[in-house]
């Protein structure tokens, strides 16, 4: 029995890669006006860290060679003829996506705390009473309200230095106790090392955070655009 | 036995939380999905209740019998979502689906 | 305890932020074709839903105050 594992979606191509993932057969499944790429295994194979990266690996192969939209990692189809049907059932969907994210690229910023809150910070001792308890929490709440606050401005200071658009641009505040911002924008290819740059400087100048720029990456982060019709 | 997949998501869990984009259907990693996503649930509830209780005990709408039973209620649920989450091999400290701008303008 | 994310080296941060992106996002394709995923992905689709929702009325009562 054999599967395949998705990797991403373009226009149609008259040519690409012919590897897949660990020196597997990479098959190209033609579905109207656009192309499948994905891996062909024999089985049922448990999925690697490495295989991640490697579908990283392919994905980029394939943006630089056009528009491209990637597929999330770890999306199995049953053979080619259902890949085909699941692509033309949604054909304008996924072809505008293709077509939006065009040659564009991911940018991301991570900033994280350089004073993260610890977890004893946050006090579970059993307090002495119910109204003890709620003023405790009001008090607990305040700091974490600040850090959001905090960090939301972090993030519409880096939007307006960067000057990307509004639609070009992700981003989610305090996602986690150590994280203060995680951001990612759309640039276009070629504007993308130019926009890591410009951003590696802001990050750099912000205090109290300690930045991390990377990318240029294929747009991982803007295919949820799509999603928002609700599917099924 | 974790696979390598299981453990990345799990490092993840640090940068971006706990819940997951997805929950996987493999019957090892299902139960932990769903126990997440259900304690991220009832934790962002209870936040929502929480702030709700301060807001009325401030705002000098609740009776001191009241302030004190709701108190104790949210304690005690916090401290079973604590140990539910520990039960599942789950950091409580990041069971946060976030109030995010809902919080502010609460 | 393990290492705080702000002692770890750049590349290091750089290689999870990959990953999360690699796991967590891009396009998913559902369907008859897909073997596992779909019907839970709507579950997610579903609570992000519900928070616009929530957000949405109480930025309404907010805005009406």
């Amino acid at each position: 029995m054999t599967r395949l594992l998705a990797h991403a979606i373009t226009r149609r191509a008259t040519g690409g890669p012919s590897t897949g993932l660990r020196g597997r057969p990479l098959e190209q499944i033609a579905a109207g006006e656009l192309d499948l790429w994905a891996t062909r295994w024999d089985g049922e194979p448990t999925l690697s860290r490495d295989d991640a990266f490697a579908h990283h690996d392919l994905i980029a192969v394939l943006c630089d060679a056009g528009p491209c939209l990637p597929v999330r990692f770890g999306t199995w189809l049953n053979d080619e003829a259902s890949a085909r049907r699941s692509l033309e059932a949604e054909q304008d969907r996924f072809a505008a996506a293709v077509d939006r994210l065009g040659d564009r690229r991911e940018v991301a910023i991570t900033l994280l705390w350089l004073d993260a809150p610890s977890p004893e910070g946050r006090g579970h001792a059993v307090a002495p009473s119910g109204r003890a308890f709620l003023e405790r929490q009001r008090a607990l709440n305040a700091v974490t309200d600040e850090r959001r606050s905090v960090a939301e401005a972090l993030f519409e200071g880096l939007r307006r230095d960067l000057a990307v658009d509004q639609a070009d641009v992700r981003h989610e505040s305090c996602p986690s106790a150590e994280v203060a911002l995680s951001m990612s924008l759309l640039a276009r290819r070629d504007a993308a090392d130019a926009l890591k740059a410009r951003a590696t400087v802001a990050v750099g100048a912000i205090e109290g955070v300690r930045g991390v720029v990377s990318g240029p990456w294929p747009p991982y982060s803007f295919t949820a655009d799509l999603e928002t019709d609700g599917g099924g | 036995m974790e696979d390598e997949i299981g453990t990345l998501r799990r490092e993840l869990e640090r940068v971006r939380g706990v819940l997951p984009d997805r929950v996987d259907v493999d019957p090892e990693g299902v139960e932990q999905g769903l126990a997440k996503l259900v304690l991220t649930l009832v934790e962002f509830l209870r936040q929502l209740l929480e702030r709700q209780a301060i807001r009325r005990m401030d705002g000098g709408t609740l009776t001191d019998d009241e302030i004190e039973r709701v108190g104790l209620a949210l304690m005690r649920l916090e401290a079973k979502v604590r140990e539910l989450a520990e039960a599942f091999g789950l950091d409580p400290d990041d069971l946060n689906l976030g109030l995010g701008p809902i919080g502010k303008l609460l | 305890m393990s290492v705080p994310l702000a002692a770890l080296p750049d590349e290091e941060l750089s290689v999870l932020d990959l990953a999360d992106r690699l796991l967590n996002r891009g396009v998913v394709i559902t369907g008859e074709a897909t073997i596992s995923v779909a019907g839970v992905d709507l579950v997610y689709l579903g609570l992000n839903l519900i928070l616009t929702a929530v957000e949405t009325i109480a930025q309404r009562e907010a805005r009406a105050k």
